[in-house]
């Protein structure tokens, strides 16, 4: 019996052992597969980092490629906008002394078509730069106190005339008893009302125009404000709604089609709009007309001392008489040089010209000018080293006002105007109205 | 099939009939067996092995081949719950366990075993009380399926009335039918 459970305990003694070393075998065999694996997903992920680090380096080349192409392309815009600005300016400038002068009510017609036409040019090309240094992150904004009843006011009173020119009415819903003031924009915000009420008088053939301004929340500081353009017009198909501020959208259908426009307005004022930091939209019935719209957050002004400068410049603008001043005009451009000269003579003031920054430092240092109207961009010295160096000179001579004149609309260059020592802008083409602003703010 | 089924089956025989039996089932079908009678959990074994070990002991019991089959599905039911009591957790009804099978236990053991020959169970819970299972495998142990099904209402401690129909077109299925009374 003791020898049979040996013989049995050795059997499965042995089943045993073998079953231990199957097992063991099963093991070297899984660590072996397990070794190969990670081996492999070790490599991969080598392969995968080189990838990562090959595809990097050709996104930042591509990525400087395109930054560079960036740049270039703004040089360009800047550049160009300067090229398009000095001849407008001439066209413009001598078409309003034109105007002026004695003429027959032919030419006096043909001469304000000209006239016409090349303002509406120059929103075309305004808009266009605009919305490219939007593109090109370069569009800064301003931050400053304003009263937005006032600018409303403004805009109305601008596009009044043409409004009863084509028999519109032209009605305005301002808030009357609230505080108005805020910080921000004033400039931006006046552009897409103009931008709205253009369009809505454009569009509209008869009716009337309702430009309505209201506050819809106030709320730490902040509120949200409601500007909204109503017109009696042909309104807009649902479909064409959504695609209408996208560039180059345009009905095209019926007589619109030989409304003048670039198509670039309501694309402009979406991207301020966002810019802003606020919503733009349109509600429209065919045939019962459209309401465009758009809603900011301003922050209201905290006293009133932020608004003073502002409005009280804008004020004098209009009403004051100017005394007779001796102006200092430097200027590279011949036809420019003509502009300026008349409208300022026609204005009763006392001319010199300097062809660049040097004989205007020179001029400045010999004689005492009530204001100096400075080019920026000239040949020889440019008008910032020339305002540094007028600042630097010895005496009264230092503190004369300069004013910029410069072709360049972009905030970045108003700042850097700022920074040389200058006091105040007029933006090229010169018009009258602008050279009678500017002077006032001396 | 799986090593584990086969110890799991020896130490059963062990324990319910002894050592002798168990060497003497071994010894009685050896030459036959590929392994040779020798099973580790971790290995994968043919399931003809299963067949011949069974048959062994049937015939030095004197008892029924299925009778056999279906008392070691109890068991290895029971050794389940003791191995893996992760697949337990959360669940306190027999028939929601035996909807798991298919869908998360399977899962689960593909992950360590991915030549495991699984067999297929298709599930329908017709009412809480109530589900229809099917049982797919090209091997023929749905008796086996049958223990572990009563393994499983042991466990969960519920009364199972288990109705069986053989699946048309197949000859290991099965389709069980199982109330909850």
């Amino acid at each position: 019996m003791a020898d049979l459970d040996a013989e049995r305990l050795a059997r499965q003694l042995n089943r045993e052992r073998r079953a231990r070393e199957d097992a063991e075998q099963l093991l070297e065999e899984k660590a072996r597969e397990l070794y190969t694996a990670n081996a492999r997903l070790e490599n991969l992920l080598v392969d995968l980092e080189r990838r990562v680090l090959d595809r990097t380096a050709e996104l930042r080349l591509a990525l400087n490629d395109a930054q560079r192409a960036s740049r270039v392309k703004s040089d360009f815009l800047a550049m160009v906008s300067h090229e398009i600005r000095t001849p407008m300016n001439v066209v413009l400038g001598m078409s309003e002394l034109l105007l002026d002068s004695s003429l027959d009510s032919q030419q006096r017609a043909m001469l304000a078509s000209i006239h016409d036409s090349s303002k509406a040019l120059l929103v075309v090309i305004n808009d266009l730069l605009d919305l490219s240094s939007i593109e090109a992150g370069k569009l800064g904004l301003e931050y400053i106190g304003f009263d937005l009843r006032e600018t409303g006011s403004r805009v109305l009173e601008g596009l009044r005339h043409r409004a009863e020119r084509e028999g519109l009415d032209l009605v305005s819903i301002l808030p009357e008893d609230e505080d108005f003031s805020f910080v921000g924009d004033p400039g931006r915000l006046r552009q897409v009302l103009v931008n709205l009420v253009s369009n809505a008088i454009k569009y509209t053939e008869k009716g009337s125009v309702t430009v309505k301004i209201e506050r819809l929340s106030r709320d730490d500081g902040i509120s949200r404000v409601r500007c909204s353009v109503s017109d009696t017009g042909p309104g807009i198909p649902l479909e064409n709604q959504a695609t209408l501020f996208e560039q180059y959208a345009r009905l095209e259908q019926g007589h619109q089609e030989q409304i003048e426009g670039s198509g670039l307005g309501l694309a402009l004022c979406r991207q301020l709009i966002d810019l802003l930091d606020g919503s733009i939209g349109v509600e429209s019935v065919p045939g019962e007309g459209s309401t465009f719209w758009f809603i900011v957050p301003l922050r209201d002004a905290e006293n009133t001392s932020e608004l003073d400068d502002v409005v009280h410049v804008t004020r004098d603008a209009d009403d004051v008489e100017h005394p007779s001043l001796r102006i200092l005009v430097a200027e590279d451009n011949p036809a420019n040089q003509v502009v300026a000269r008349m409208m300022l003579e026609k204005m009763g003031h006392q001319v010199d010209m300097a062809d660049d920054g040097n004989a205007a430092v020179a001029a400045a240092r010999s004689v005492a000018y009530d204001v100096i109207l400075m080019d920026v961009r000239m040949p020889v010295m440019d008008g910032l080293e020339a305002t540094r160096a007028i600042r630097g000179l010895e005496g009264v001579a230092s503190t004369v006002p300069i004013i910029a004149l410069t072709a360049n609309a972009m905030a970045s260059d108003r700042e850097k105007c700022l920074s040389a020592g200058m006091t105040g802008f007029a933006i090229k083409p010169l018009s009258r109205a602008a050279l009678e602003r500017a002077l006032a703010e001396i | 099939m799986l090593g584990v089924v086969f110890t799991e089956f020896t130490d059963m025989v062990e324990q319910a009939f002894g050592a002798e039996t168990l060497d003497e089932m071994i010894g009685g079908v050896e030459s036959r067996l590929e392994s040779g009678g020798a099973y580790t959990a971790v290995g994968t074994y043919h399931h003809n092995e299963m067949v011949l070990l069974v048959s062994q002991l049937a015939k030095q019991t004197g008892r029924d081949i299925d009778e056999l089959v279906e008392l070691f599905g109890q068991h290895l039911f029971g050794r389940f719950v003791v191995r893996y009591p992760v697949f337990f957790e959360g669940i306190d009804h027999a028939l929601d366990f035996l909807e798991t099978v298919e869908g998360h236990i399977h899962f689960e053991v593909r992950k360590l075993y991915p030549a495991a020959e699984l067999p297929t169970f298709v599930c329908d819970r017709k009412a809480p009380q109530l589900l229809v299972m099917e049982y797919h495998s090209t091997r023929p142990f749905a008796t086996l399926c049958r223990g572990l099904i009563k393994g499983c209402a042991q466990h969960f401690g519920a009364q199972l009335e288990i109705d069986e129909s053989p699946l048309a077109d197949e000859a290991s299925g099965m389709c069980f039918t199982i109330r909850i009374i």
